[in-house]
């Protein structure tokens, strides 16, 4: 029987995006007879790009104009994986275009601000997102057949609104004494050494030195108590532990997953 | 001064359900407006229904109902008036397709579809009224004029009416309503939000 274990990057790609990328990421999903999904990659995926989406909705709401919260954007420096930064504000500064014809101007006496080009694409794209928001974290455990992996210390609250903006706190565990994983990662310490010998030959980007160093710790002091941070670092590598055997790790990000499967004989599959 | 109406669905009052259209009632809904002091609010009960299963006020029209708030809401007057204009609209445009005439069905949709901008004029009503109109708004621009099918048209028609019904709705209902229409494969966000979506998803 085919199963995949699902991570962060297909659960955005199906929850977050349109068009092609969101129905690669579905058709992905519907190849495997089961599918299942960590709570660890919804953890990951509201603390990471739906906090991306809340952000860009908030900024919409408090600055009231899209031109405004669209330099606001430009100014964050996000790099998109498809294109350049610069294309795709030139595409968003473009949607002026697609609202040309809605005659809008002769609506501005009778509505007023609301009936402005830049409102009208503020509260489209505000809009949009808040819809994007709701309908992702209503439908996060719907994308696969099982949810697996519980874990006691985090709580998945509901993303609310308080004065016009979106909150989507907490994004990490309430910790008490430690990270509800500490047992298991305990007793993996081999396959912890297995993964971190790998990654030391990865290229030295930020995450994957975070990653070495949440490993490094792990391994020297196996008594310590494991905190939040050092859950969260882990990132790429919890795949790589808690994927079952039988499975396959889905992901787009197959070239940093891929080598840290293979470390513990498993294996990864992009959409 | 409080007032405080009660009102029963009635979707299909003005036009007439088309043949072969599909029909679901909508549910019932109260709106207690409270009015006076500086501000005056909107608050959607629970869903009631009398224990006798008969309604036990007058049925009314959604247009007597939101009537009587016409110098409290130009924008729900609008919004009343170019929602039922719609729905007139896609009632033609239902019977143009009944009648295989597809010039009077797609004429009658362009003639719905331009009151969408007017009608996301009246977004103050609140961001459930605006998430449909918005939906719908990007529904149409990103057909580029194809025009609607049969099936698309009918999912269009209940958006319409639930909203006519219920425009004050809640965020989380109207994400829900406009569900129908992706499942006919309306795409409901504008054309540059691929380019968005993938700057946020860091």
């Amino acid at each position: 029987m085919s199963k995949a274990f699902v991570d962060t990057t297909i659960l955005a790609d199906s929850l977050l995006k349109i068009g092609v990328v969101s129905k690669t990421a579905n058709d992905a999903l519907r190849r495997f007879e089961t599918t299942e999904l960590p709570v660890y990659a919804i953890k990951e995926f509201k603390a990471g790009p739906l906090k991306n989406f809340c952000w860009f909705h908030n900024k919409l709401a408090l600055l009231g104009s899209f031109e405004k919260a669209v330099d606001a954007l430009h100014r964050m420096s996000l790099t998109p994986k498809r294109y350049t930064t610069a294309t795709a504000i030139e595409a968003l500064k473009g949607a002026a275009g697609r609202m040309r014809n809605a005659n809008l101007d002769s609506l501005v006496q009778k509505y007023g601000q609301a009936a402005s080009l830049d409102k009208v694409l503020c509260d489209q794209f505000r809009l949009s997102l808040k819809t994007k928001i709701l309908k992702a974290w209503r439908r996060r455990k719907q994308i696969t057949t099982h949810v697996v992996c519980p874990l006691s210390c985090y709580s998945e609250v509901d993303p609310y609104e308080h004065n016009r903006v979106i909150m989507v706190n907490p994004t990490t565990c309430n910790v008490e004494s430690e990270c509800c994983l500490a047992p298991e990662l305990r007793k993996r310490v081999d396959d912890l050494e297995k993964i971190r010998k790998v990654l030391l030959k990865e290229p030295k980007t930020r995450e994957n030195e975070r990653r070495a160093r949440a490993l490094r710790q792990l391994i020297r002091k196996p008594k310590a108590a494991v905190s939040e941070q050092t859950c969260r670092d882990l990132g790429d590598a919890f795949f790589a532990l808690f994927a079952p055997t039988d499975s396959v790790i889905l992901t787009t990000n197959t070239k940093d997953h891929a080598p840290l499967a293979a470390a513990l004989g498993k294996r990864t599959e992009g959409p | 001064m409080e007032t405080e109406v009660t009102a029963y669905p009635n979707g299909h009052d003005s036009t007439g359900l088309p043949e072969g259209a599909e029909t679901r009632l909508v549910p019932e809904i109260q709106i207690i407006r409270a009015s006076g002091g500086s501000e005056s609010r909107v608050v959607e009960l629970p869903e009631s229904r009398p224990v006798t299963g008969r309604p036990t006020a007058r049925r009314i029209t959604t247009e007597e109902l939101y009537s009587r708030f016409e110098n409290v809401s130009p924008e729900l007057n609008s919004a009343v008036r170019l929602l039922s204009l719609s729905l007139e609209y896609i009632d033609q445009s239902l019977l143009a397709h009944r009648d295989n005439d597809s010039i009077e069905a797609d004429d009658a949709t362009q003639r719905m579809q331009g009151l969408l901008p007017e009608l996301f004029c009246c977004r103050s009503l609140g961001d459930g009224f605006g998430i449909v109109v918005n939906g719908l708004m990007c529904a149409f621009q990103n057909l580029a004029g194809i025009p609607l099918r049969r099936d698309q048209a009918e999912k269009v028609r209940q958006t319409l009416i639930k909203l006519r019904s219920e425009p004050f709705l809640r965020a989380e209902d109207a994400v829900q309503s406009i569900d129908v229409l992706e499942e006919v494969g309306l795409v409901l966000e504008p054309a540059e939000f691929n380019y968005l979506a993938d700057i946020l998803d860091e």
